[in-house]
């Protein structure tokens, strides 16, 4: 079996998500053998040749050329599709994200693959493959098959875990021609540089709508601080403007995969809920008994947020 | 034909210009009115003439509300004016028609004489109280308009020149009547002036010119309401206080108010009625707080909008000022002023005159809601959950009946009972009011009374929309619940919260609607009546807030403290009653954001100061807010409780089987 | 402008009933009102609308079992501005986002726009595909997760929300697809008296007989089973009084935080 990771490149360094699909394709490969193949597509993609050597990838393709320094629709899939079709994978593996959305329906339709998204799982057998996706919002599963032995999936950041191992890898450098599309890429705006990475943090402390009011918001930073921790949040607070968008955790912005990630006030809707349920240890306080946050934490706190939080700030000071 | 000499042909021609002017202005209100809606508030006349003779000649508004001292001065300049009236007739139609009331006989006519320089000492004193309020103490609810200070010199001149002309005829006459001791005290000080008849007609001109002129100013200014008030009384709102107006959506071509035309009749009448008074601000929470909102601007922008927009209507021009306007004039309200209202009733309930602010406020908030989409964000998004789940918060309306299912109490789908137990939004989700919840339902299990709930088929009762102006979606979950209930024969319902009660006793009939409602504090007061249930008394210094929409809005004031007395040492608050200030989480208020000065915060000071350490709701939105507020003064030793959770912990319920204490 | 504004009708969904055949939900007691992030795909069109002129017109595609649902939908598009409704109608089969994109391309092509605005993912079945695939059928450049629309020229200047705050700006030529993101503006909130006035407006029922032969066959995503996942719940839940569980959470705290 022939399995084809496309990996990104965001923000001057190779995407988590990569690694992450690079997990699936391996666990494809171990299930049902076959080689793995990664392609990444860059101005300058050979500076991370170390990095994606990694323990169970046979190929890495590194495509070159000035022009691909930003993301464009049209030259990113016409040449990762070109090379793909070298390949005549079985199954193609693209993280969904910012970048993948765009890339990945065009990709499958130049190879003529179809195309399923937000995979959870994928299997392989006589009648074909048969992809699990989490539906409704986490409520439903369906599964699905396709016609024929090839399909393109995509996968949610921060679904799987990463491939990081590293081993050597046969790596193909190639430099390739682009043709431009009817899309023009202008500029990346990047946030102010004041604000911090949430990334980096062992312990968040992270508000949702039902943190109440701005002043509860200052308890939580005086909490977060404490515990040497920084304050991040749902879609819903960067909305109102409580907070910049930086400080945002879900798969459309930040994944992250603190030691401790404690929550006030969110219900748990699932784009939120994948960017941090990789976390070690969930702590979820939330005045809404039947919040779907509680289905992933490891401990759930029914209670008014208003009540216990200067409760709560009073007894750690112990 | 009697002689007619200079002088009465010029007094009939200033009493008939004074009049013609009068009628005049009169006429041209009348035209103002005529622009408005009709609404039928001629029903019960005989009563409600009856109704009007009572409070306006016993001078209610004066001795409601423990306002003793512009009471007593009203009292006196009522009166006053009754009184001085026949002698004004005297004064007019003598020199006329030779009109006197001599007729009366001479005991009566005396004592009339008598009253009259009675009233008139009254009134100096009156005046001087009057002046001295209004110009030393200067409450902030009080305007100091020129309007109000004319009046009162005007009062001033008239006994001055009643008192004088009747000195001066005194003294011309010669007589020394005892029965006019003032007139008397007075004549007798100018019995030596020479030239007395020239005093004498100046005195009587004086008068009579300050009186005509008054008539003619009467319906130019704020005492319009000396005419006005009567109809207005006659014409006030009979209906429950606590219903709101009913609006035909498929019919109604426009919904809500925000043009001068969109008003009634009646409102007109409010704003033309309203003494200026001050009671109403005085008595708003959300004036108390610093809010924009203030009830006498309400009323005033009525009574500015119609005067300045009726003329171009009735000369059909177009450019009229609509009443709600981020402009802040007196011409229109702003949105801000409006939302801050919790519909808390202090307004109506304090107002000599019985205007309805409140019904205004909801008629334009209606306009904002219905008509342009427009609310406070907090509010749009209550809306999209009541609409999707049934409660403002967006839970699961699969878990509604999940409390009353973990207490196995049944549903009406599955048996049905004597009681209907409304739980309510907060009842059916709030996670600590469900403790008083539990300790009401635990009472009525032991007692043996028959109850069950509509389980998921229960939706909000809908206050908090209508309130809020979004009548579509009252009337919705209102006739969802009323499907439901009248799907399983309920007759008898019991609410906990105070706002279910109000709008499904009050309002439901509008909706087709009509069953008993019980507050659950009537069934207690029922329970210990009966000698269901026994209190002990824990000795505890506690307070009781009363919740607007059961004591102003229903009247119920005693059940819940003949309960309390029973278990606790009850004290009252300084505002209780019908003076209990809100605790700011009306009409979906609880939900929303308040910048500044915070009501409950403003109660919860009230509180502090009382200085006990247990307060008792009724109302689970109090218990929200009340709760909130001591945490935000720091003072969470004082405890917020519902009654069921007081007599919870001091109950023995008699019944055969078990005693528990 | 010409826009036209994919809605889709998504339910609310709290307890799922699975139909026999386990394939399919079960929605006759499910009420369906316009997807979350269509909503904002409407304002947007009805914004543009508003400060450039034109007219914005809504498409959805549902099942006819559904159909008050989507009168609903539609009226309430109607009463936000949007001067057109169509409901391409289908029954006893199953669509899946290729299907929908086949009908619609077929459909779309016969009209006349500048723009097709649709939100960027469903609540229900979460493709986040339909807008590609419609590009792709229609040849037509799209683009994705877009948080502002500004016409430049004779192109539009749209930004993309990409992760960690990122933005990216791009031009893109119409007639073009772009997916909208959830948060980009305030949907307006659809006054009772606009609604009522709607509902009077017709809506422009399509059978999707009349556009495709048999749509099913155009579906290459099979859906075998539809199921309800286990319920995990957290490992411990705890409840009570603020004042007896701070301590505990404390302690809970204390003991997972690194010093």
């Amino acid at each position: 079996m022939e399995i084809v990771c496309v990996g990104e490149i965001f923000n001057g360094d190779v995407s988590g998500s990569t690694y992450e699909a690079l997990y699936l394709g391996n666990q494809i490969k171990m299930e049902n053998g076959g080689k793995l193949t990664l392609i990444l597509a860059g101005k300058d993609p050979e500076q991370f040749s170390k990095k994606l050597s990694i323990k169970g990838l046979d190929n890495l393709i590194l495509l070159s050329n000035p022009s691909l320094e930003i993301y464009d629709n049209e030259s990113y899939s016409s040449s990762i599709s070109n090379e793909i079709k070298e390949i005549s994978p079985d199954v193609i593996i693209v993280p969904y994200t910012s970048q993948g959305m765009d890339l990945a329906p065009s990709i499958a339709h130049l190879l003529g693959f179809p195309i399923i998204t937000y995979c959870e799982s994928i299997k392989f057998s006589r009648k074909g493959w048969l992809a699990t996706r989490v539906i409704y919002g986490g409520k439903l599963r369906e599964e699905v098959e396709v016609e024929g032995n090839k399909v393109l999936i995509t996968i949610r950041p921060g679904d799987f875990p990463p491939l990081r191992e590293e081993a050597q890898t046969n790596i193909i450098k190639k430099n390739v021609s682009i043709s431009r599309g009817r899309i023009k890429p202008i500029e990346i705006i990047k946030p102010a540089l004041e604000d911090i990475d949430i990334t980096k943090f062992d312990v968040l402390v992270s508000v949702g709508r039902g943190i109440g009011s701005k002043e509860n918001l200052e308890i939580a930073e005086e909490l977060a601080k404490m515990l040497n921790g920084a304050v991040s949040c749902s879609r819903p607070i960067v909305d109102m403007g409580w907070l910049p968008k930086t400080r945002q955790v879900g798969s459309s912005a930040k994944t992250v995969k603190p030691k401790v990630y404690i929550t006030l006030g969110i219900s748990g809707a699932t784009n939120h809920i994948n960017g941090m349920k990789n976390s070690n240890t969930i702590i979820s306080i939330n005045k809404d008994p039947f919040a779907p946050i509680f289905e992933i934490s490891h401990y759930g706190i029914v209670a008014d947020i208003n009540d216990l939080l200067p409760l709560l700030l009073e007894e750690l000071k112990k | 034909m009697i002689f007619m000499d200079i002088f009465t042909l010029a007094l009939i021609i200033v009493f008939a210009i004074a009049l013609i002017l009068f009628f005049l202005r009169i006429y041209t209100l009348y035209k103002y009115f005529r622009i408005g809606r009709n609404i039928n508030r001629f029903d019960h006349a005989g009563k409600r003439f009856l109704f009007m003779l009572y409070d306006t000649l016993s001078q209610a508004c004066s001795r409601r509300h423990k306002n003793y001292y512009p009471g007593f001065t009203h009292f006196i300049f009522f009166w006053g004016f009754i009184l001085l009236f026949p002698s004004i007739m005297e004064l007019i139609l003598g020199p006329i028609i030779g009109f006197s009331w001599e007729f009366l006989g001479t005991p009566l006519y005396q004592a009339l004489f008598f009253a009259q320089d009675a009233i008139v000492v009254l009134i100096v004193v009156a005046l001087a109280m009057a002046f001295y309020r209004r110009y030393v103490i200067r409450p902030y609810y009080i305007e100091n308009s020129f309007d109000a200070l004319l009046i009162l010199i005007l009062v001033t001149i008239i006994v001055i020149t009643i008192t004088g002309y009747k000195a001066f005829q005194i003294a011309i006459a010669g007589t020394y009547p005892a029965y006019m001791p003032l007139s008397l005290f007075f004549a007798n000080l100018v019995r030596n002036v020479p030239d007395k008849t020239f005093w004498l007609y100046f005195f009587y001109w004086f008068h009579l010119g300050t009186i005509l002129f008054f008539l003619v100013y009467i319906p130019y200014s704020k005492h319009m309401h000396l005419i006005a008030s009567f109809p207005n009384i006659f014409f006030k709102n009979n209906g429950p206080r606590g219903e709101l107006s009913y609006v035909d959506l498929e019919k109604s071509e426009k919904i809500g108010v925000n043009d001068i035309r969109d008003l009634t009749w009646k409102d007109y009448l409010d704003g033309i009625s309203c003494t200026e008074c001050g009671r109403c601000t005085q008595n708003c929470p959300a004036y108390q707080t610093e809010k924009p909102l203030n009830p006498k601007n309400v009323i005033h922008t009525v009574k500015y909008s119609l005067f300045h927009n009726a003329p171009l209507i009735l000369e059909g021009k177009n450019d009229t000022v609509p009443l709600i306007s981020e402009k802040q004039d007196h011409l229109s309200i702003t949105p801000e002023e409006l939302w801050a209202c919790t519909t808390c009733g202090s307004c109506i309930e304090h107002c000599p005159v019985y205007n309805e602010h409140l019904q205004k406020i909801v008629d334009m908030r209606r306009y904002l809601v219905m008509n342009e989409g427009s609310m406070p964000n907090e509010l749009a998004d209550a809306f999209k959950n009541l609409e999707r789940t049934g409660n403002p918060w967006g839970f699961p309306s699969v878990k509604r009946g999940s409390l009353a299912k973990s207490k196995n109490i049944k549903t009406f789908k599955e048996q049905k009972a004597e009681y209907l137990l409304f739980m309510g939004c907060m009842g059916a989700y709030d996670s600590r009011y469900r403790n008083a919840v539990e300790a009401f339902i635990e009472i009525l299990n032991k007692c043996g009374i028959s109850f069950a709930t509509l389980g998921n088929e229960e939706t909000c009762c809908g206050d908090m929309a209508r309130r809020s102006g979004n009548e579509y979606l009252f009337q919705t979950l209102a006739k969802k619940n009323i499907d439901a209930m009248k799907k399983y024969g309920v007759e008898k319902i019991i609410t906990m919260c105070p706002h279910g009660y109000n709008t499904i006793k009050n309002e439901y009939p509008q909706l087709g609607g009509n069953f008993k409602v019980y507050h659950y504090t009537e069934i207690l007061q029922m329970l210990l009546r009966d000698g269901k249930i026994r209190l002990k008394s824990s000795g505890e210094r506690a307070v009781y807030h009363d919740p607007c929409y059961l004591g102003r809005y229903n009247g119920i004031y005693d059940a819940p403290r003949e309960i309390l007395e029973k278990c606790t040492y009850l004290l009252e608050l300084e505002k209780s009653r019908t003076e209990s200030f809100c605790c700011g989480g009306g009409s979906g208020r609880f939900l929303m954001e308040e910048k500044g000065k915070r009501i409950n915060e403003e109660r919860g000071r009230q509180i502090v100061e009382k200085g006990v350490n247990l307060v008792a709701v009724a109302c689970p939105i109090c218990m929200l807010m009340l709760e909130d507020a001591m945490k935000s003064l720091h003072r969470e030793d004082i405890s917020i409780k519902d009654i069921s959770e007081i007599i919870f912990k001091n109950i023995e319920i008699n019944t055969q089987k078990d005693e528990i204490i | 402008m010409e826009i036209i504004v994919l809605i889709k009708a998504t339910p609310v969904l709290e307890e799922a009933k699975i139909s026999e055949d386990g394939k399919s939900l079960d929605t006759s007691e499910l009420k369906f009102f316009i997807n979350e992030t269509d909503t904002y795909a409407l304002e947007e069109a009805i914004l543009k609308k508003e400060k450039y002129g034109g007219k914005v017109t809504v498409v959805t595609i549902a099942d006819s079992s559904i159909e008050n649902d989507v009168n609903e939908m539609i009226w309430e598009s109607y009463a936000k501005g949007a001067d057109d409704g169509i409901f391409i109608e289908y029954s006893n089969v199953y669509l899946d986002p290729y299907a929908k994109a086949k009908i619609l391309s077929d459909f779309l092509k016969e009209l006349k726009f500048d723009l097709i605005l649709l939100g960027a993912q469903s609540t229900d079945t979460s493709y986040s595909l339909l807008g590609q695939l419609l590009a792709k059928s229609l040849d037509l450049p799209y683009t994705t997760l877009v948080s502002s629309i500004e016409p430049s020229g004779n192109v539009l200047r749209v930004v993309r929300e990409l992760e960690e705050g990122l933005q990216e700006v791009l031009e893109i030529p119409t007639p073009s697809i772009l997916t909208i993101q959830s948060g980009i503006n305030t949907p307006r909130y659809p006054p009772f008296v606009k609604i009522r006035n709607a509902k009077t407006r017709p809506i422009k029922k399509v059978p999707v007989e009349s556009i495709v032969n048999d749509p099913g066959q155009y579906v290459k995503l099979k859906r075998v089973r539809l199921y309800i996942p286990p319920s995990k719940g957290a490992a411990n839940i705890i409840k009570g009084e603020p004042e007896e569980i701070a301590p505990k959470v404390a302690e809970i705290i204390k003991s997972v935080v690194p010093r």
